[in-house]
């Protein structure tokens, strides 16, 4: 197992929207922007969405921290549009998904303790 | 396509918040995104949630964007400022105390007016219901477009809806009180819900004990079951672990406790009993009887819009079955929310935004003052910033200082401002929800939000960029070199005031000339309406309203009739009770409370009636003729309040009653009617009758056309002044018991606190007949505290808004004042040298500064005259030919005390010392 160079609690809490998106990057999925829109929606139940403005920023800014990789953005594109980048959730991101959601799994225990 | 096309094309526009780098990156698949997703939506239909999304995507893109922009700012140059920059902004606010204080004050005022405004609108303009799914519940309701208002009777329309299938649950409920009547307890008149199973399967939210209700509870042959709130169950109960199973009285049925809701479950609007709905609704005739309110769930797949076709649909059918009942009604379906509060048109919507923001623009126009004040500051400060430039300070570095000085400004008026929002919004709930009898729905709660706060946050950058960046960017400017050269001990700023800021305060003159007279002459009528003394001896007088349970089966003539014998024999026996009651000494009854009298439209025999029409909500006969106030009351009314009638006689048991039914049975008038309309003459044996009435006149409580005889007078009652800021002219019918309904009953105690006897009175009124309501029980005094409690609210704020207003224009006026004559003092020092007269300089100084107050006093006149003209006289009610002036002449009077100190250190100045500056 790669040993990883960072701490993930050094990123708790997350943005909600960056741990949205970590978790529509299922393992080894790569997608581009409009599929992880969809793909948020779907895996809620179309309970949540996320917005282009909130979702570009959140990946630019996950790019920088590496919790995912970006790849060049492809031309063959079954579904047209303008060439788009895909987007792979990274070991580390991985990590960091599992500390949030540690995070706020002891939150929620909390709250059904209480009968919340 | 059109719409889809701008959507895009706008979105384009907005992705222009974001910095180049992250647009050169992303754009394309941005708006490639959007353009999918908006498709994909277009494809389901274009309704409100398409325009929605739309919306909320652009806001989206500029506020992340603008948040993109600052991230990348902070990793270019660091943070924004640093807290040297802090310390010296706190220092300016200590050293100047006169700014800090009329700045923050005006300010305050202005920031806590839109706060309140914004949390009163996103409260009234809420459509999330706080259930789970709460934005699938839908209302349903008929509209009349002949009379553009509800239909609320639609008890048989609920049967033909019921087949829908778009909507899951169809439920129907109305609002009913009813005695509560429970062991150990004292007798309550309490709002209950009689509603259908299936809202509970709407609401989605399970009993915290017990059951909700069921289907088969609505059964005609089940026992009563009875579903209690958290917090009645908590206040009444003293949480009763064992309240399950246990028997209450409403009215005169036994109820079994099947159930207690968790907290804050309040659905449909703010209820806290609940029983099942047993109402045949087939039994009714198209649009007749009790009011109600329908809602559902939306089902899987469907839209408000798919629903609103299906209803529309039957609404057709019906429309067809009931041609006369039906003809102008359109059901609608809307967000749940909607049926409460308005918002299904779209024109409330929008007059409330307009409120909201010209509301804003009041703060704006507040920090335009503001402004001129700090940039007045900030020309005294003028050689300190060029010094400082020529240090290597940027521009940028000392528009964020003085940046930073107006935030904290601004900042320390936001957090008086939240604090005063907050308490008039408490205030606000109090009084004007007891006022209005009425709570409100239980998502609607009158306090800041974490949104509130937000755009409180928002306002005070945006107060903080007028006053700071506007007048720093201007002290900043090319020039700012060139000042160093000319800057030497003892010489003035070579800022300038500019025409812009010359033109502002002129048009602020003009501006408060013309509005603030109005303005205060209403917060003085706010402010004395109903403050005064009742007139009468309220402290001892209960008063309450006093109805009895209706049976839920569809009217019948001689079912109306018995009730009326039931409710005549009831109001009887209990008047006959409480008159037994060695601590009672009167009881007396009318239809509408004392002051609270009801509008028609009056003709005089023989007299002509005035030109003008009344100018009132009549909504039967005609508007031709006086307006008067009328109320039917027991024969000892009077007796009761010690009114005592003035010219001719007093009611008699003869006036009602079988021997009422005569041609013209007697009125007794009060004495503004005989002043204000028969000029004073002797109103004995005059006939009069009504031709007019208004919405809030019940037909069944006046006949229009019928004469009446004047038999006696009364003096004014409550006297004018008391309750009444203007006369108001009464007419006065006898009435007998079971006449009017609801009737207002008024129990006189011999104390001076007749509050204690509150308790004794519900117990009477439950011993004559359980069934028997006795709603609102309260001291006369209590009801008038809480009515002037409303009324003083609205006058302090009213008069605190204005108050800033005057301040800040006189600050202002001030400030340009002292300004300009300042940078004249050399040429005063150097014209005094020189041996010019001194009176002549003055009158010079004197004419120009006052010159320019006077154009804009001039204007401001004018304009108050013209809304004056425009709104017929209700302006000043008459007063404006001394108001107005007086205001022009306070602000002249503020703007000679703001030049004289700069002109007279003028010509202190010593000439060696002039000449030696020039």
């Amino acid at each position: 197992m790669r040993r990883l160079t960072r701490d993930p609690a050094e990123l708790i809490p997350l943005k909600h929207a960056t741990y949205q998106v970590l978790l529509a990057l299922g393992d080894g999925e790569s997608l581009h922007g409009y599929a992880i829109m969809q793909a948020i929606a779907t895996m809620t139940g179309g309970r949540e969405s996320i917005l282009p403005g909130t979702l570009y920023a959140a990946l630019a800014r996950m790019v920088d921290e590496k919790l995912v990789e970006e790849s060049a953005p492809r031309d063959d594109d079954p579904s047209g549009g303008p060439p788009r980048r895909h987007y792979r959730r990274t070991t580390f991101g991985r990590a960091v998904a599992r500390a949030e959601s540690e995070r706020l799994r002891a939150l929620l225990d909390i709250a059904r303790a209480q009968k919340i | 396509m059109l719409f889809k096309r701008a959507a895009s094309r706008l979105y384009h526009v907005t992705l222009r918040a974001f910095p180049r780098r992250h647009r050169d990156a992303y754009a394309a698949e941005m708006i490639d995104s959007f353009e999918r997703e908006l498709a994909a939506r277009l494809a389901r239909g274009r309704g409100w949630s398409t325009r929605w999304f739309v919306a909320a995507a652009c806001l989206n893109a500029v506020g992340t964007g603008m948040g993109e922009r600052l991230r990348q700012r902070r990793r270019r140059f660091g943070p924004m400022f640093s807290p040297l920059d802090v310390t010296l902004a706190w220092r300016m606010l200590v050293r100047y105390p006169g700014l800090t204080l009329v700045g923050v004050f005006g300010m305050a005022i202005g920031i806590a007016i839109a706060a309140a405004a914004f949390t009163i609108v996103s409260t009234v303009m809420e459509s999330r219901l706080p259930l789970p799914d709460g934005d699938r519940v839908v209302s349903l309701a008929n509209w009349d477009v002949a009379t553009s208002n509800r239909e609320p009777r639609m008890i048989r329309d609920f049967t033909a809806w019921r087949a829908m299938t778009s909507i899951e649950d169809l439920s129907i409920t109305r609002t009913v009180q009813r005695n509560l009547i429970a062991d150990g307890r004292q007798p309550d008149t309490v709002t209950v819900a009689e509603i259908a199973a299936s809202a509970f399967r709407v609401a989605r939210v399970g009993a915290l004990r017990g059951r909700h209700l069921l289907p088969e509870d609505e059964r005609a042959d089940a026992p009563n079951a009875l579903l209690i709130g958290h917090d009645e169950w908590v206040n009444r109960f003293g949480a009763d672990p064992d309240i399950v199973g246990r028997a209450v009285q409403l009215g005169s049925s036994t109820y079994v406790i099947v159930g207690v809701m968790p907290d804050e479950f309040a659905f449909p609007l703010n209820h806290g009993f609940w029983i099942p709905w047993r109402i045949e609704g087939s039994a009714y005739e198209p649009r007749s009887g009790p009011v109600v309110s329908i809602f559902g769930r939306l089902g899987p797949g469907a839209t408000i819009d798919s629903a609103q076709a299906e209803l529309s649909a039957i609404g057709q059918r019906l429309t067809t079955t009931f041609p006369g009942t039906h003809q102008h009604l359109r059901p609608r379906v809307m967000p749940y929310t909607y049926a409460f509060n308005d918002m299904d048109d779209p024109l409330n919507a929008l007059a409330l935004r307009a409120i909201q923001l010209a509301l804003v623009l009041l703060l704006v126009v507040v920090c335009v003052n503001v402004a001129i004040l700090v940039y007045a500051r900030t020309a005294t400060r003028q050689g300190d910033i060029a010094v400082r430039g020529a240090l290597g300070a940027s521009r940028r570095r000392i528009v964020t200082q003085l940046f930073v000085e107006a935030l904290m400004l601004a900042g320390v008026a936001a957090t008086a401002g939240l604090g005063l929002a907050s308490v008039a919004l408490r205030q606000l709930n109090s009084s004007l929800l007891i006022v209005g009898g009425q709570v409100l729905p239980f998502w609607m709660t009158l306090e800041l939000s974490t949104d509130d706060v937000l755009y409180v946050a928002g306002l005070t950058l945006l107060a903080a960029g007028i006053i700071g960046v506007v007048p720093a960017l201007k002290a900043t400017g090319a020039q700012v070199h060139t000042r160093l050269q000319t800057l030497s001990p003892g010489s003035g700023s070579r800022m300038q005031m500019g025409r812009v800021w010359t033109t502002l305060i002129v048009a602020q003159v003009a501006f408060t000339v013309a509005v603030l007279p109005a303005s205060m002459f209403h917060a003085w009528s706010a402010l004395r309406f109903r403050t005064s003394d009742a007139g009468f001896a309220s402290g001892e007088f209960l008063t309450a309203q006093l109805l009895v349970d209706r049976t839920t089966a569809a009217p019948t003539e001689e079912g109306e009739r018995a009730f009326t014998a039931r409710l005549a024999a009831a109001h009887q026996e209990l008047e006959r009770r409480l008159q037994d009651q060695p601590a009672v000494s009167d009881v007396t009854f009318s239809m509408a409370g004392v002051g609270e009298e009801r509008a028609l439209v009056l003709e005089i025999e023989g007299r002509e009636p005035p030109i003008d029409l009344v100018d009132y909500n009549i909504v039967a006969g005609s508007k031709r003729g006086h307006l008067v106030r009328f109320n039917r009351v027991a024969v000892d009314f009077f007796d009761a309040f010690d009114v005592p009638v003035t010219m001719g006689r007093a009611f008699q048991a003869s006036d009602t009653g079988p021997g009422a039914g005569r041609t013209t049975p007697g009125v007794l008038v009060n004495r503004t009617l005989v002043e204000a309309l028969l000029g004073g003459a002797s109103p004995l044996g005059s006939r009069i009758r009504y031709v007019g009435r208004s919405q809030e006149a019940d037909e069944r409580d006046v006949e229009l056309d019928r004469w009446y005889e004047i038999v006696g007078v009364v003096p004014d009652f409550p006297p004018t002044g008391a309750l009444d800021v203007e006369r108001v002219s009464r007419v006065y019918h006898a009435a007998a018991f079971g006449d009017v309904y609801p009737a207002e009953l008024a129990v006189r105690v011999r104390s001076s606190d007749a509050a204690t006897f509150a308790g004794t009175l519900r117990e009477i009124g439950a011993a004559v007949d359980p069934n028997l309501q006795l709603r609102d029980v309260a001291t006369a005094e209590m009801v008038l505290e809480r009515e002037q409690g409303l009324m003083r609210l609205i006058g302090i704020t009213v008069s605190l808004a204005m108050l800033s207003v005057v301040v800040l224009s006189a600050a202002g006026i001030y400030a340009m004042m002292s300004f300009t004559v300042s940078r004249r003092r050399r040429e005063i020092g150097i014209r005094a040298a020189l041996g010019a007269d001194r009176n002549r300089i003055l009158a010079g100084i004197f004419s120009r500064a006052l010159g320019q107050l006077a154009i804009g006093a001039a204007a401001g006149m004018l304009g108050a005259v013209g809304l004056e003209q425009v709104l017929e006289g209700e302006m000043f009610q008459g007063q404006g030919a001394i108001i107005v002036p007086l205001v022009a002449a306070l602000m002249l009077g503020v703007g000679f005390v703001a030049t004289l100190g700069p002109a007279r250190r003028g010509l202190s100045i010593q000439p060696t010392e002039a000449l030696r500056e020039e």
